[in-house]
């Protein structure tokens, strides 16, 4: 099995008498309320799917990360995972304090504070994101971030309940789990979309050369106009049912934010599928994007940065259908004129879904049923 | 003897676990620290070696979720 991300899984996740004691504890110290997103960073920190970090971003490692792609330790690494609060916050908080992170009473996770730092706003948005465009929804949440950071270790003591918990699975059990189905390279396959052909044409072409594929759709905050994520769960659902082997697929979510960091975050996709096992990891078009704000390969150019990442990418040109292959194609297989090409278009979806033209050439009709089942399958303001 | 090395921690934790550590069951800082660390140690070291006890835990949930017969 491949080794994790920086050579061993983090295990922080604290059980039995060191959660009750945790628990105890947490009654004489300081309490900061954290939302949701937060809360799920502690846990993926806990549980290992962000190895090597075992905790927030300390300067050092933030500095780094921004200004060179790489922790301090020289590890790759390229989004930073910060705890951000106000100077009153801070007030009897010191280097060395432990502070308990809740939500209302649950006690998600202790933080160890090592270090509180400030960062410089335009700074951080423009190294990660290339830009300073208030557009951009991640520039938009860095220029929403309050003024100090605070880096420390984490321990998870108890996870906010998920509504995916049914397809929640963290590194410890996917790495049994390929292991007990005899896999011995598996492919990750990150998405925020409802599945259409082009997305099942690439997971099974890349599924063709290893043992079994790991299809990780990200469940959490969203930018209007994507995909909720109950709509892209059931999609999923039931496109597996119906066209995948189940000794050949597994389909599992995470939790977390899309940053839509383009190349930065294509790299730190392949990093958390490390983590869970996965040995190759699929790159398509625009990875991660928004708008126009990247290349449209510039997420797998990056990949030359990074030779000691650990995980073998599988770049993917765009798909299309094309009605004389009477298949899915791409420039590099199909010799046929522009107007033969459907394209996976949000606009050439949304016309499938409405049952418009051909729209059994863009998706399966039972993924386009379970679609239509939604009143509202967009997400509307941000969640 | 083992050989030991020095480590240094911020002053205001050694002071609050020199506060706790007999509610540990410690005598000494340097005692408890050396097991904490051995105890996390431990944890991160576990990443793919499960105990018996773990492996069925963890293959129970997966049973449970429809990932395994």
């Amino acid at each position: 099995m491949l080794k994790p991300h920086g050579g061993s899984l983090v295990n922080r996740a604290l059980t039995g008498g060191w959660r009750a004691e945790a628990v105890r504890a947490t009654h004489s110290l300081v309490r900061w309320q954290i939302p949701p997103d937060v809360a799920y960073d502690v846990e993926n920190i806990g549980r290992g799917v962000m190895s090597p970090l075992e905790g927030f971003m300390r300067q050092e490692d933030f500095f780094s990360v921004v200004q060179r792609k790489r922790l301090a330790s020289d590890v790759p690494w390229t989004i930073p995972i910060v705890l951000d609060v106000d100077r009153e916050d801070l007030r009897g908080v010191d280097a060395g304090d432990t502070v308990a992170l809740v939500i209302e009473d649950l006690v998600v996770g202790l933080l160890h504070v090592e270090d509180v730092y400030t960062f410089e706003p335009r700074s951080y948005a423009f190294e990660v994101f290339r830009t300073l465009d208030a557009a951009h929804p991640g520039v938009a949440r860095v220029f929403s971030l309050k003024p100090y950071l605070v880096g420390g270790a984490v321990d998870l003591v108890d996870p906010l309940p998920h509504p995916f918990a049914r397809y929640r699975l963290f590194p410890r059990e996917t790495r049994l789990l390929f292991r007990e189905k005899g896999w011995r390279t598996v492919v990750g396959f990150q998405t925020r979309n409802v599945p259409h052909l082009g997305h099942e044409y690439v997971q099974k072409t890349a599924l063709t050369f290893v043992d079994g594929i790991f299809i990780n759709p990200v469940v959490g905050r969203k930018k209007p106009g994507d995909f909720r994520d109950e709509v892209i769960i059931s999609a999923y659902e039931s496109l597996m049912t119906h066209y995948y082997l189940r000794e050949r697929s597994v389909l599992s979510v995470l939790h977390t934010d899309m940053r839509y960091a383009g190349p930065r975050e294509a790299i730190f996709h392949a990093i958390l599928r490390k983590n869970f096992g996965c040995t190759h990891f699929v790159v398509g078009r625009d990875h991660a994007g928004v708008g126009n704000f990247y290349p449209p390969y510039a997420a797998q150019e990056v990949f030359e940065e990074f030779p000691d990442l650990g995980i073998v990418p599988l770049f993917f040109t765009a798909f299309f259908y094309c009605r004389r292959c009477g298949s899915v194609a791409n420039e590099k297989t199909c010799p046929h004129p522009a107007d033969q090409r459907l394209e996976f278009s949000g606009t050439g979806l949304r016309r499938a879904l409405s049952r418009d033209g051909d729209s059994a050439a863009l998706i399966r009709p039972e993924v386009a049923e379970v679609i239509a089942r939604f009143e509202q399958p967009f997400v509307v303001e941000p969640v | 003897m083992e050989k030991e090395r020095v480590i240094t921690i911020p002053a205001a934790l050694y002071a609050r676990l020199e506060a706790v550590l007999h509610r540990l069951g410690f005598a000494t800082v340097d005692d408890t620290v050396a097991q904490l660390i051995r105890q996390h140690l431990t944890q991160v070291d576990a990443d793919e070696v499960f105990t018996e006890e773990e492996e069925e835990e963890v293959k129970d949930r997966l049973r449970a979720l429809g990932y395994l017969d």
